[in-house]
């Protein structure tokens, strides 16, 4: 239903040329490489959390990561000054709705951290609070639509305005004050049947 | 703007605060930063310095390419290299040098090894710092042409077997309890547990008299073949502990690890005093050492095991005033945190569950 928007937005960072733009960061010009800090600098950890909030599983969210910053280094001409986090923004969209389709496709049984790969983040005090969230916010959101998901993060955890949102995901104000309506229904819906679940014993489903 | 805020989710919902809160804290690991570094082609973390270095040692190892030879890049200020001649397939491993190089950055140095039948090996990259300098001033290269395998003149400057015996997990038995150990033929002589200084007092049981004196425990914690003497007089109760890599004067990582080990064991069987009186003996013996802030972490749990609240706390907030960015720092937090979560749980009783949830 809202899929028709996403081929309005720029730079479709689509499968088939992943190998391509893995290719590109080779072939850089000499000025890029301050615009490339930049964009890392600036929106490495917006991207990251946009990206998990997304429901990205957690091991893939290096991937999703890498490729969304390789794609931007690929068209880092095309991408106007400002408009980088829109840019941005846009691709961990569509790369985030990617992943989660191929992962709906696969069949193996997900695991969601490679074992043995050490993770020198937080320590775990500081994990399973965030984990848990995570967890808990997923299974909210997991039935969301990417795009009425994409609208409700920005809103509700990056605390962006509507026009930001607009801005940011290149879509007009009306189409995000609509879709932050219906993601905000669903999710208090939802997180209403949580609680309750949560609240009595054994739950209600 | 206003209408924004107001009508969130999480300006309305405890619940959904706390997920969106806990939602934002999320960081990207440091693999993500690493590989994504990587792929916009810029510096991860020191590695400037490291992608011109590398990049030195591919111009070399490409200009000795034609030889055929194995370039081993060697020493950061010198650039000292190893140059072994090598059979044809020798160019495949210039090239995974080279490649080991850029990815692994400047500092680790390539040390490539071409003859599987060599009988000296080439040095590793920490001898290679280590004696750098005089290794640099008497044979910075050495080139042999041929089939023949390098004539290593230099052999002093190669890793010796000798290097095992600075860190003696097996000494040889003739050092042991014989009467009159011989030192004569190695310049550097094994240090075993019980040679050390005596104003080193560090390992739990090691006697600092001679070896003879007790040949059972002296075996033992060498880990060689048990050696009785002729005269065995009946052996004394059997160690408590022997820490498995006996701290030696020439190792003071191995023994500074030794102790923190011991004193992780004490504090998992809970006796706090006894793994706090080794913390004190590694201050002692290792005042300033490399494993300082575990220690200080070590002490803060062996307070807790002992129920000392109060001290627990001082040293946690003293250590976090002066390492505010230790690694450990969360670890000491959380270890307070738990500190005042008892003891609020004990004091204030809390409200009945259900009324603080919703809403």
């Amino acid at each position: 239903m809202t899929r028709p928007s996403l081929a309005a937005l720029p730079s479709p960072p689509s499968p088939s040329s992943q190998s391509a733009i893995g290719g590109k960061a080779g072939e850089r010009r000499p000025g890029d490489g301050p615009r490339l800090r930049a964009l890392y600098d600036d929106h490495f950890e917006l991207v990251g959390r946009v990206v998990r909030n997304l429901g990205v599983p957690a091991g893939e969210i290096d991937d999703v990561l890498e490729r969304v910053f390789s794609s931007a280094a690929a068209r880092l001409p095309d991408i106007e000054p400002g408009r980088e986090r829109a840019f941005l923004v846009q691709a961990a969209v569509r790369w985030a709705a990617n992943a989660r389709r191929a992962r709906a496709r696969i069949r193996e049984i997900g695991c969601d951290a490679l074992p043995d790969v050490p993770d020198l983040g937080a320590s775990p005090e500081e994990h399973t609070d965030s984990r848990r969230a995570a967890a808990v916010l997923d299974e909210l959101l997991g039935a969301m639509d990417v795009d009425l998901r994409a609208v409700f993060i920005l809103d509700e955890i990056e605390e962006m305005s509507r026009a930001e949102i607009a801005v940011v995901l290149g879509i007009p104000a009306g189409t995000v004050a609509s879709r932050l309506r219906r993601a905000r229904e669903d999710f208090e819906a939802r997180l209403t049947r949580w609680k309750l679940r949560r609240t009595v014993p054994g739950g209600l489903e | 703007m206003n209408r924004d805020t107001d009508d969130r989710v999480g300006s309305r919902d405890v619940e959904a605060a706390k997920l969106f809160a806990a939602a934002r804290a999320f960081r990207p690991s440091p693999r993500a930063r690493r590989r994504t570094l990587r792929a916009l082609g810029l510096p991860v973390g020191l590695s400037l310095v490291g992608s011109s270095l590398a990049h030195a040692a591919h111009v070399l190892t490409a200009s000795l390419k034609g030889w055929g030879m194995v370039a081993g890049l060697l020493g950061a200020a010198g650039g000292v290299a190893y140059v072994a001649s090598a059979p044809p397939s020798g160019s495949r491993s210039v090239a995974s040098a080279s490649h080991l190089g850029e990815r692994r950055g400047p500092a680790k140095q390539v040390a490539a090894r071409s003859w599987a039948t060599a009988s000296v090996p080439l040095p590793e990259p920490v001898e290679a710092r280590a004696e750098g300098g005089r290794a640099a001033s008497a044979a910075p290269l050495v080139a042999v042409g041929g089939d023949q395998p390098p004539a290593v003149e230099d052999v002093s400057s190669l890793p010796k077997p000798a290097r095992r015996s600075s860190f003696p997990l097996r000494p040889r038995s003739r050092a042991l309890p014989s009467d009159s150990p011989s030192t004569g033929d190695s310049p550097p002589p094994p240090v075993s547990p019980v040679d050390g200084p005596a104003e080193r007092p560090v390992s739990v049981v090691a006697p600092t008299e001679p070896p003879r004196l007790d040949p059972e425990l002296s075996a033992h914690a060498s880990g060689g073949p048990a050696f009785r003497p002729r005269a065995a007089v009946p052996a004394p109760a059997p160690p408590l502990y022997v820490s498995p890599t006996p701290p030696s004067p020439a190792s003071p990582l191995r023994g500074e690890l030794a102790m923190v080990a011991e004193a992780q064991r004490l504090l998992r069987t809970g006796d706090g005093a006894a793994a706090r009186a080794v913390l004190d003996r590694h201050a002692r013996v290792y005042p300033g050492g490399a494993l300082g802030e575990e220690v200080e972490v070590l002490r803060l749990r062996a307070l807790l095991a002992d129920g000392d609240a109060r001290g627990a706390r001082e040293a946690g907030e003293s250590f976090l005033q002066r390492h505010p960015a230790s690694p450990l720092g969360a670890r000491v937090r959380s270890l307070l945190e738990d500190l005042g979560r008892s003891r609020r749980a004990a004091s204030i009783p809390l409200p009945p569950a259900t009324h603080g949830e919703s809403l």
